[in-house]
């Protein structure tokens, strides 16, 4: 075994341990997470409380207009919140920081297969949320074109002033290239360097979502690339490649090249967000019922089919644009087929708890909350994915509200069931329960009910991305209920602090906790806090699944670990 | 169970390449079918003038030997003649910055005949591909180089193959978007 | 008993609140022929995502409840991947499949068939070309000689578009500038007007009114008010309508109206030839 000797530097900055770049990812998430979260905040303020001044940072942050939030700060923010969310908050969260800290634990491996390309990937990552925020330093303020940021908006041509587009382009790029890094790794890690006997079935669920987001980072993270880069020099050089119409000096391009291969990448995207809490979700459900995850092959070779099918189905995010019929009912039929999977490995989480022996841990309330937000979030699809519904769906709350169920709502509470699971693994100490389950409960009504009704104000039309919905005649009812959102909204923030208190409280405070306080059977839980650089003082050996819980043959206890070899009794035999 | 192995060896550095060349092939990818799509829609073809094809041509030709240089070094390393690998490795890279200095030469060269950058987007689809494709030479040239200057105990017919992958798949790239602007 | 005023308007305040944030909102009222096609497929898939949901919810509830841990009965070792298990799960994710997803697709495209892609043709069939910009939009009716593009085009005021009731109406659309999206709630449909290419839809309808049109599509720091107002009149006043908006200059002093055009914002000279669709 090699010893690693370790300065500060290369121990806390850049080192190429896994479990210290999967910490940096963390923390990085948190900041990104909570500064999402404030912007979707003032976002919620204006929507139901329209043109009237911010309370309290108001008078200090817009002092030129009162407090009051404009047209143009409100599409920055926007743009920011749909951007940092999705890119800074959950991909660091789940794939970086659990990717990281999870995989070469869960299959008995010392480290990634390349560490040091690990360590650039989180400082490309790193010097990425500069940029990225380096916008808000500018004069005319950050990029406003939206998440999706189509052209020819999102080219100077379309009037959004200033560089805040070019440099969103620019942090996006290199934070495609980080993820790309990160991917590779993955990829060879979970291939390569599995312990001896760690076949792909004996995986844990966790590392099956990892690995496929992963394949899924490594396809279609390119395609986006590309375009970005061709947006790039529609931004900078002056090139006309999605720029048509008047704005374009010479032959027209096409703008709907752009939204292709955006949501080429971007439908997979959902899926990268989403395969690792299906994984997660699947074992601490096994964990928590001490019961074996239900059809456990079923549900990987599901979650596989999802990854396959998760890359032509693009289309429907393009009902309204134009598209031929014949190409549109395609996109329909393939976007439907994708709930024969998604219902199996559904209903596998439902075997799951069914005769299991519950416990109601924090790690599986929010498991629990994952059933509940993502049975929603799911089936809410059905109607962007039907062309006729879409018509009028499309564009509106009701789209935001389906994919806030499906990437906020499930993919948060998988994260933070991911968090308060692996918390004692990754920082030594447990998170205090009780805080735990005040936070689930504030959560989970309070996030059912902003996201619900989201989707009820969008099946009412409103459309999503405007700053003051009482501009419309048809609006005007649902100026109560967006206010209702905003005040539950604000709540679901208030209920955050009390997951980052209990962080900060635990870290300083707490003691150091037992090796395996949750009794679980795969690798990480058998070695001890802190874990050295190298993980493993042996190579593991593995003879069972991830899930071997209550089993029938050993009485002193209801698990088995994965590499523990079963005292055969003669008399048993 | 020897059917796992658990080492940081070459064979996991080829399939972290073979991942990365996955990659790779899916941002070119992205760029010739948005070539084509472009092409369909406005319904016309980039014309190059004859002596840039023949630049073009020529590179391609350079790239090609550079390729074939490489394999001639593994060859020859493989048969511990390493005077012949350090000469065919040094031709690899000299055709390999040979071919940088050819594709700027096709990019002045459609410049003087009056097809600048931003002149259109089939033209500059052309500048983006052979672009994007001189900035992965680029990093293949350090590899190179970083393989040249490497001790011989540090060598090993692993890693010049692992390079050599990497520097062949490149060469095939540039023929792939070669052929695909002739089209 | 006699409140205060106070406390009476407090208690009132409390009660639109609580409606407000409990009730259901309907969508807007249906105008359209057709929008009631959209209503029941979002209605029936309110129906069986309702049932299913229930069922998950119900299951879930009745495990919480029956296997929670502190009865002691312990889990049972069930590994659920025997035949059996696979059969019944996968069984269930097609019954899923075809009661709701092969229902939902077989209504669409009959929709699809019979109203949204079957675009009406024939004498009676109302054309209007639609230019959205920054962050506005713009109408042009064909006028006598029933052909765009020329002099005798009628272009009504900036976001002002008027249509007779129970005529199909069928709209082409481009962009001037930035991606729009034509947004009639009332009717149920929405359209992307893309710069560089026509794309169409048609609606007709059936109640007279004024409506609002919305820009569904980010196109700016405008796009909330990006803002039109749809009149649907009967026969007569639409016919006077066009009349009173014809254009009143002779056709050969198009540099007056072009000077008219610059100083409204109105785009110059836009329209064109109608694409014949398949």
């Amino acid at each position: 075994m090699k010893i690693h000797k370790d300065s500060f530097w290369s121990k806390h900055i850049f080192s190429e341990d896994h479990k210290t770049i999967g910490k940096q990812f963390f923390w990085l998430g948190l900041f990104f997470l909570f500064f999402g979260g404030a912007l979707a905040m003032l976002l919620r303020w204006q929507l139901g409380y329209p043109e009237q001044p911010v309370p309290i940072i108001g008078k200090w942050m817009w002092p030129d207009d009162g407090g009051i939030i404009n047209p143009d700060i409100f599409n920055q923010m926007f743009t920011m919140h749909g951007t940092i969310m999705i890119f800074w908050a959950i991909t660091p969260l789940l794939i970086g920081a659990f990717g990281n800290f999870l995989i070469p634990l869960q299959i008995g491996a010392p480290d990634m297969a390349f560490p040091k390309l690990n360590m650039i990937s989180f400082w490309t990552m790193f010097l990425a949320s500069l940029v990225l925020l380096s916008s808000y330093m500018l004069p005319l303020g950050t990029a406003s074109g939206g998440w999706t940021s189509y052209p020819p908006l999102s080219s100077p041509a379309g009037g959004i002033p200033g560089l805040g587009q070019t440099i969103w382009t620019i942090a996006l790029i290199l934070m495609g290239a980080a993820t790309m890094m990160g991917a590779i790794n993955y990829i060879t890690t979970v291939v390569r360097l599995r312990a001896p006997g760690m076949f792909y079935f004996k995986m844990p669920l966790s590392v099956w979502g990892l690995f496929l987001a992963s394949i899924l980072n490594a396809v279609f993270v390119p395609v986006i690339a590309a375009g970005l880069v061709m947006l790039l020099l529609d931004q900078t050089i002056g090139t006309e490649f999605f720029i048509a119409g008047r704005l374009a000096s010479g032959d027209p391009g096409d703008p709907l090249l752009f939204q292709h291969v955006f949501w080429i990448f971007g439908h997979p995207e959902v899926y990268i967000l989403i395969l690792p809490v299906w994984g997660i979700t699947s074992d601490l459900l096994s964990v928590f019922s001490r019961k074996p995850a239900y059809g456990y092959k079923v549900t990987a070779i599901a979650m596989s089919t999802v990854v396959a099918l998760s890359s032509l189905v693009w289309g429907h995010h393009m009902y309204t644009t134009g598209m031929s019929p014949l190409l549109g009912k395609s996109f329909m039929f393939l976007t439907l087929l994708i709930s024969i999977p998604s219902s199996m490995f559904f209903l596998n989480w439902l075997g799951t708890l069914w005769r299991g022996s519950i416990h109601f841990d924090t790690p599986m309330l929010f498991s629990m909350g994952v059933i509940w937000v993502f049975g929603l979030g799911g089936l809410t699809g059905l109607y962007n994915a039907t062309v006729t519904a879409d018509i009028y769906l499309h564009d509106t709350m009701f789209v935001v509200g389906h994919f806030h169920y499906t990437l906020a709502a499930s993919v948060m509470f998988g994260s933070f069931a991911a968090i308060y699971f692996w918390f004692p693994k990754m920082f030594g100490r447990a998170l205090d329960p009780f805080i735990g389950k005040v936070h689930f409960w504030g959560s989970f009504i309070t996030i059912n009910y902003v996201f619900f009704n989201m989707m009820v104000t969008g099946y009412a039309g409103q459309h999503r991305r405007i700053y003051n919905p009482t501009e419309y005649d048809f609006l005007k009812p649902l100026s109560g209920l967006n206010e209702w959102i905003t005040i539950f909204a604000f709540f679901l923030g208030i209920f955050q602090f009390l997951f980052l208190l209990n962080i900060l409280w635990t870290i300083s405070r707490s003691k150091i906790c037992e090796k395996n306080p949750w009794k679980a059977t795969t690798l990480e839980w058998t070695v001890n806090y802190p874990i050295p650089h190298g993980n493993f003082d042996e190579v593991p050996i593995i003879y069972y699944g991830p899930h071997e819980y209550s089993r029938p043959d050993i009485k002193d206890k209801d698990w088995l670990g994965q590499n523990e070899l079963m005292e055969v009794k003669k008399w048993q035999m | 169970m020897a059917n796992v192995i658990q080492r940081i060896d070459h064979t996991t550095k080829t399939f972290g390449i073979l991942i990365a060349m996955v990659s790779i092939v899916m941002l070119f990818g992205t760029f010739i079918s948005s070539f084509f799509v472009l092409k369909i829609r406005l319904m016309s073809s980039v014309s190059l003038p004859g002596n840039t094809i023949m630049i073009g041509v020529v590179n391609t030709m350079i790239i090609i030997f550079s390729s074939i240089s490489m394999m001639l070094a593994k060859f020859h390393y493989k048969n511990d003649r390493m005077i012949n690998y350090e000469i065919w490795l040094l031709w690899a890279i000299m055709t390999g910055i040979l071919f940088i200095g050819g594709q700027l030469l096709l990019w002045s060269e459609l410049v003087t005949v009056g097809i600048p950058f931003t002149f259109g987007q089939l033209s500059d689809m052309v500048y983006l591909m052979s672009g994007a494709h001189g900035i992965h030479v680029i990093a293949g040239l350090f590899i190179l180089y970083w393989l040249q200057s490497l001790s011989n105990e540090l060598i090993s017919l692993d890693l010049i193959k692992n390079v050599g992958l990497f520097w062949h798949f490149l060469c095939l790239i540039w023929v792939t978007l070669f052929t695909v602007t002739l089209v | 008993m006699n409140k205060p005023r106070v406390m009476r308007q407090l208690s009132n305040r409390w009660k639109t609140m609580i409606h407000a944030g409990i009730w259901f909102k309907d969508p807007p009222k249906d105008v359209s022929l057709d929008g009631y096609r959209i209503d029941s497929v979002i209605q029936y898939t309110d129906l069986v995502i309702g049932i299913y949901f229930g069922i998950v919810v119900v299951a879930l509830i009745y495990f919480i409840y029956a296997y929670r841990s502190s009865l002691g009965n312990g889990a049972v070792y069930d590994h659920g991947d025997k035949k059996k298990n696979v059969i019944v799960t996968g069984g269930l994710g097609l019954l899923v499949f075809c009661s709701v997803d092969v229902v939902i697709e077989t209504i669409a495209f009959r929709d699809l068939r019979e109203a949204f892609w079957n675009f009406p043709k024939g004498e009676n069939v109302l054309r209007i070309e639609v230019l959205p910009q920054q962050f506005a939009w713009n109408f042009r009716y064909a006028g006598p000689d029933d052909e765009f593009g020329t002099s005798d085009d009628i272009i009504p005021t900036q976001n002002h578009m008027h249509i007779p009731e129970n005529t199909p109406v069928v709209v082409q659309m481009a962009s001037w500038d930035v991606i729009h999206s034509f947004y009639l709630p009332n009717f149920r449909i929405k359209q992307d007007a893309t710069p560089g290419m026509i794309t169409a839809i048609w609606f007709q309808a059936t109640e007279k009114g004024v409506f609002d049109i919305a820009c569904a599509e980010l196109c700016g720091n405008g796009h909330y008010k990006m803002k039109g107002y749809l009149t649907v009149e009967s026969k007569e006043n639409f016919d006077n309508w066009l009349i009173e908006n014809a254009p009143e200059l002779p056709d050969d002093d198009w540099d007056d109206w072009d000077d008219a055009g610059e100083e409204t914002g109105i785009p110059e000279e836009w329209g064109w030839t109608w694409k014949e669709l398949k």
